[in-house]
């Protein structure tokens, strides 16, 4: 049977009044108090002097110049595009991962075949993933000097 | 189209979150109390590693007379000291930050880093069976609702249990009335009530997730931006630059990282990191333990790898490298907001390694104990070893789990004072060129297997022992072909060439206008 191969465990029960989410949600919310608490509570504690020097932006003691916030290289620009890329691709492999395991183990005569077909769109997929590197990797993308 | 009754769902919060609340603050804490602990191991790794003894003197006598045999203690009581100096410090703001960012970024840092905890598997799944009551409201002819009320009446944090383990045929949900207790003078002590038998299961696991693997790694790509907003927010040219460092290496680095959790995925096709636990608790042969190191032992030099650059470690700490950039993207802070960025970087080295442990270690799985304790390996049903009955062994489970995570942490000390630090272009080239190709390579290698062994060798979606020979072979041939093979690429580059400094005092650029 598919079923057996795909949940391995039997069936389980958690009513939507115990959603799993509901966990990490509550994470979320002790992990805001948390960190709102402690910044609050390190204000209040800790001392304020101000000074003369004290507020300028610390650059190894040498006098600051112009703003930080300026342009930058941009090789920077091109390795988060073309992590995007190939990391959006890599993000579609998961769904195809979850059941491309379970089908290629599944002894279901209605089913026979069925992972060639996944593993032959897998395959176009990864060219497609490939092509797009080996253009990054000839256009010099990842040289770094 | 679920309808939705804003009754039902203050009733539903009122009900559950007070079951959840300590569970869920007993992690938080023991994730902090950890990792305030580790920063301790860590100075002690790095003290013995260069023949020193490292701290020694806190313990908990607090300078009282009557305490004084809490003195030293190995200098126990250090992460108390450090934690109270962090509070006690003045929390100070440069006056060219942005105000708003610059407070918001230690926060997500920290927030992303907790909440990817919350999938890690501890110790297996513990059944209970018991006895629950039924509502009179419900009505006993229909199967489905008395479910439904039983999922209702069982213990916070479990799940009902709706086949048989064994035959995976479904459970009977026959109500039953429990007769009234009355006391000897005949008064009604409790009231007759409509009961059922259920079975449930409790995970060792903050949040069971079928999709877990995916939660962590969104959980810590977004510790990214925390990197990013807090550079930035800083306006400081050090900081600007570590943030820019760190964000090109985090997400250089995610790719792999991605991809060689991917061929466990593939192996196994699920995302929940307890049944990939599950499904590496047996042996081979009943000798070697079926653990993913040993199938897939290239892949975990690659996760390690993967994960030291995700938390910014030596030898990938470009990010802040004191000789060239102060303290990277957190120079700006102190106080709390400077410890929140250093809890994170510790905590993420946490559930990095738990995850390690769960993806490459078997989790709590230890070869040979259920020959001397055969309830270690459930027991309960064959397919599935990591239901049991005992609750001591969910807890031994735990700390094996703890132990394998904390041999993984203490690989990253190791590592951190015996290599040196990596160049900026050396760090891209590992991960461009390097490690995409080799684990695509082997995530092909991983397809091919699984498609070609199909369901022969595979029972309940194992890897059987055939399966685990190739990936190994191919594995080993990988790793030869780049120890061997790579020597013979010519070098183009001359490592030792001067690169050109902008705007240096050995540079013909000019300097910026009004300096």
């Amino acid at each position: 049977m598919f079923s057996t191969y795909v949940l391995a465990q039997a069936q389980t029960l958690m009513p939507d009044a115990r959603s799993a989410w509901l966990p990490v949600v509550m994470l979320l919310v002790i992990a805001v108090g948390f960190a709102v608490t402690n910044i609050i509570a390190s204000l209040i504690i800790g001392p304020s002097r101000q000074g003369a020097g004290k507020s300028e932006t610390y650059e190894s003691g040498m006098v600051p110049f112009g703003d930080a916030q300026k342009r930058f290289n941009v090789r920077f620009y091109i390795v988060a595009m073309i992590f995007l890329v190939i990391d959006v691709e890599i993000v579609f492999f998961y769904p195809w991962a979850t059941i491309f395991g379970p089908y290629s183990a599944s002894t279901d005569p209605a089913f026979a075949g069925f992972s060639t077909v996944l593993l032959i769109e897998i395959l176009i997929f990864t060219a497609l993933l490939l092509l797009a590197y080996i253009y990054a990797w000839g256009k010099g993308v990842f040289r770094w000097e | 189209m679920p309808d939705i009754n804003p009754q039902k769902a203050i009733d539903f919060l009122t009900s559950t979150i007070p079951g959840w609340l300590p569970l869920l603050v007993v992690i938080h804490f023991s994730v902090l109390g950890m990792v305030a602990y580790l920063i301790l191991l860590e100075r002690k790794v790095a003290s013995y590693a260069q023949d020193r003894l490292g701290p020694n003197r806190v313990g908990f006598d607090f300078g009282l007379p009557f305490l004084a045999w809490l003195k030293g203690l190995y200098g126990l009581g250090q992460p108390l000291a450090d934690g109270m100096k962090f509070l006690l410090k003045e929390d100070y703001r440069a006056k060219n930050v942005d105000k708003v960012l610059f407070t918001i970024a230690p926060m997500i840092m920290i927030i992303v880093i907790i909440i990817s905890v919350a999938t890690v598997p501890f110790g297996g799944t513990k059944q209970s069976h018991g006895t629950v009551e039924i509502p009179a409201t419900v009505n006993v002819d229909d199967p489905a609702a008395v479910q439904m009320a039983a999922a209702n009446a069982i213990p916070i944090a479990t799940r009902l249990v709706l086949e048989d383990t064994k035959t995976g045929e479904p459970l009977p949900f026959v109500p039953r009335i429990k007769a009234a207790e009355l006391s000897a003078s005949g008064e009604v002590l409790e009231p007759a009530k409509t009961v059922v038998d259920v079975t449930y299961w409790w995970d060792f696991q903050p949040a069971k997730l079928d999709i877990g693997v995916l939660l962590i790694l969104a959980a810590l790509s977004l510790a990214v931006y925390g990197v990013v907003v807090g550079a930035w927010a800083s306006n400081n040219k050090f900081s600007f630059l570590g943030g820019l460092r760190a964000t090109a290496s985090m997400v250089s680095y995610e790719i792999p990282l991605g991809i060689s959790i991917l061929i466990i995925v593939v192996m196994f096709g699920t995302l929940d990191l307890s049944v990939i636990v599950d499904r590496q608790a047996w042996m081979w042969g009943g000798v070697i333990p079926a653990w993913n190191v040993f199938v897939h032992p290239l892949a975990f030099i690659m996760f390690l790898i993967c994960i030291h650059a995700e938390a910014n470690r030596a030898p990938f700490d470009l990010a802040e490298c004191e000789a060239e950039l102060v303290g990277g993207y957190h120079t700006e802070y102190s106080s709390m907001r400077f410890a929140m960025f250093f809890l994170a970087e510790y905590a993420g080295m946490v559930t990095t390694a738990a995850v390690c442990a769960a993806l490459f270690f078997g989790g709590w799985h230890l070869p040979f104990v259920d020959k001397i304790w055969p309830a270690f390996s459930g027991g309960v049903d064959p397919a599935f070893p990591s239901l049991t009955e005992s609750l001591l062994v969910c807890i031994v489970r735990a700390a094996v789990v703890m132990g394998k995570a904390v041999f993984v942490l203490f690989v990253f000390m190791w590592v951190r004072w015996s290599l040196p630090r990596f160049r900026f272009d050396q760090l891209m080239n590992l991960s461009w060129r390097a490690l995409i190709p080799i684990s695509l390579l082997l995530l092909l290698a991983t397809t091919l297997a699984v498609w070609w062994w199909g369901p022969e060798g595979r029972a309940h979606m194992r890897v059987g022992g055939k399966m685990a020979l190739f990936l190994l072979g191919v594995n080993v041939v990988t790793l030869v072909v780049i120890m061997f093979g790579s020597k013979l690429i010519p070098v183009t580059d001359d490592p030792n060439r001067r690169i050109r400094v902008t705007s240096s005092r050995y540079a013909n650029t000019p300097l910026p206008a009004g300096v």
